[in-house]
């Protein structure tokens, strides 16, 4: 409990590092925050009013607490374009990338501890490295040339699936860019875990003692290789967030990460730094209850003494 | 890892060449290049063509010779890879290194602002900031720089830490050293292996990072040719050049698989260095 409690109090000191930061990227890089916020078209007259709403004569500290009591209230400011305030926009986002996330997380982290579990089972260094080979060469593919390519064999020339656009069917094709990545770590990851558990004692006792082969693989072997996987599971949201900016681009997707690209290429910097903000504050929450489940999981961290 | 050593070896070395061709490639282009990267030589203005002689790999839709804009952006991918990848580890061993030796409060407020950075989704951040500043190569090399110095900064900082117990440091603490001198005449050798591989990785990294931001428009201006951009400028043209967009891809991908195997033949290479067996 009390590791908890820790943990969660750094959390909370992280997230004020993120506003800081974020805060720092909008307001004291630039030379003129007021046309930031205000966008490129706007009249003197509008500057001069941000300037005073903002706080942007008074002092550095002053002007980051004021940030951080508008942060706290939802306030992400309002987009250039839209006039929508930035926080509806992204939480109306949200959802399609989330969906998005899911659909290509779970299926290639299967896929990826499948692949593991089967060349697992071969003995030799071989296919070891071209576990190895294979998933590096994977992981040097851009996701968003995969994307591409993907659209163009199987939407395109095919016509199995549709050229992009939200739906059931449009999810197939930017999940599979997205998964590639994934399924391809996860295959390594389980792949070393599982052979190294494999070379243990236990494995081969299990085996002489005549237990099938099937029971010791599956029951003994593979739930003490997927515990380091448990932390892993825990999503790498901030990898994943990172990921579908590009997905969500190629393929015309809803979400999130195409309304960062947009807002960048329209200089809509409220809601790019909104985004940005609001990404980091996921991941943060999101690592603390991972962690309060894991922690509530493993027991043995639950009875470690302190 | 179960591999054998000596065939992760030979990945790198298989690495280690394909880089070599590469940077000779990037180097020897203006003098191996058929035509110049930026005019337009084939006689279609408008239409791409095809692979076919004289244009080895084709023509893009103004008529540029694509063999020759791959040449010429292998000039760029290495240049932001090997400028941004040196701003990382500045940044990524001062942290790690110091936050390991040092301890403390430092280390925590260290491990604390890795943390914060950690939070943002790489390429999220990266276009934020790419977006606030001019877009350009100097743009480019810092923002690269600045997302990428995490992973460094927290392995370097489990190697000082480990190393800092042994009894050579405890020696020459002994002797009288300042910890100024002893992090870098002492640990920082020690430590060198390890930084070599990740400049390798992270090499790797770089290149994927500068390739998303020049698809994203967020890279170098035109006309200078970026292998992101080729491919984002190929969409358009997909239905009927699809070689637009297959080479440069292919050409990403061999530099960053080529620095991927580099990094894990360097891996092997110091394992075996340190448990010789």
């Amino acid at each position: 409990m009390m590791v908890f409690l820790s943990r969660f109090a750094w959390s909370m000191v992280t997230l004020l590092g993120v506003t800081f930061l974020a805060f720092t990227v909008a307001f004291v890089i630039p030379s003129d925050p007021a046309r930031t916020v205000a966008g490129p078209k706007a009249d003197r007259q509008t500057l001069a009013t941000i300037r005073q709403e903002l706080g942007l004569d008074q002092t550095l500290p002053v002007q980051y607490f004021r940030y951080l009591g508008r942060v706290v209230h939802g306030d992400l400011g309002r987009s250039y374009l839209t006039r929508q305030n930035v926080l509806d926009a992204i939480i109306d986002r949200l959802p399609a990338t989330a969906f998005l996330a899911l659909a290509s997380f779970l299926p290639s982290a299967l896929l990826g501890i499948a692949v593991a579990c089967v060349t697992a089972r071969r003995q030799g260094t071989t296919t070891d490295l071209a576990v190895l080979i294979g998933s590096l060469l994977l992981l040097s593919i851009p996701t968003f040339w995969v994307g591409l390519l993907l659209l163009y064999v199987f939407a395109y020339r095919l016509h199995l699936f549709p050229l992009g656009g939200f739906g059931i069917p449009n999810v197939v094709l930017p999940a599979c860019t997205l998964g590639l990545g994934t399924a391809a770590y996860y295959a390594r990851l389980v792949h070393t875990n599982l052979r190294e558990v494999l070379q243990q004692e236990y494995v081969r006792t299990a085996l002489a003692k005549g237990l099938s082969p099937l029971r010791v693989y599956g029951k003994h072997a593979l739930r003490n290789a997927l515990i380091p996987l448990t932390t892993l599971l825990g999503l790498d949201l901030a990898g994943l967030l990172s990921g579908v900016v590009l997905t969500e681009t190629v393929f015309n997707w809803p979400g999130l990460g195409r309304l960062a690209v947009e807002a960048v290429f329209n200089q809509d910097i409220p809601v790019i730094m909104g985004t940005v903000l609001f990404s980091a504050f996921l991941v943060v929450a999101v690592n603390i209850i991972v962690d309060g489940l894991y922690l509530l999981i493993d027991p043995r961290i639950r009875y470690r003494p302190s | 890892m179960e591999v054998g050593q000596r065939s992760q070896l030979s990945l790198g070395w298989i690495g280690g060449t394909m880089v070599t061709l590469m940077v000779v490639a990037a180097l020897a282009a203006p003098w191996v290049a058929p035509f110049d990267p930026l005019k337009a030589v084939a006689q279609s203005f408008g239409n791409p063509t095809a692979p076919a002689l004289p244009f080895v790999l084709g023509t893009d839709e103004l008529g540029r010779d694509v063999l020759s804009r791959l040449l010429y952006g292998a000039r760029v991918s290495l240049l932001v890879a090997v400028v941004a990848t040196t701003m990382t580890l500045l940044i990524g061993v001062t942290i790690g290194v110091t936050a390991g030796y040092v301890g403390g409060w430092v280390d925590t407020v260290m491990m604390r602002v890795t943390d914060v950075v950690l939070a943002f989704p790489t390429v999220l951040l990266a276009i934020a900031l790419a977006a606030l500043f001019e877009p350009g190569l100097a743009t480019l090399f810092v923002v690269i720089g600045l997302v990428s110095w995490t992973s460094i900064a927290r392995t370097l900082r489990g190697e000082v830490l480990s190393l800092r117990e042994r009894d050579y440091i405890a020696a020459a603490r002994a002797l009288g050293g300042s910890p100024l001198r002893l992090m870098l005449r002492h640990l920082v050798p020690n430590v060198v292996p390890t930084i070599v591989v990740m400049a390798a990785l992270s090499t790797s990294n770089t290149i994927l990072l500068d390739a998303g931001l020049s698809f994203l428009g967020l890279g170098v201006p035109v006309p200078t040719p970026s292998w992101g951009r080729m491919i984002s400028d190929s969409e358009t043209y997909y239905r009927l050049a699809p070689w637009l967009m297959i080479f440069p891809g292919l050409a990403i991908v061999y530099a960053v698989a080529a620095f991927n195997f580099l990094g894990y033949g360097l891996l092997a290479r110091f394992e075996r260095d340190n448990h010789p067996s």
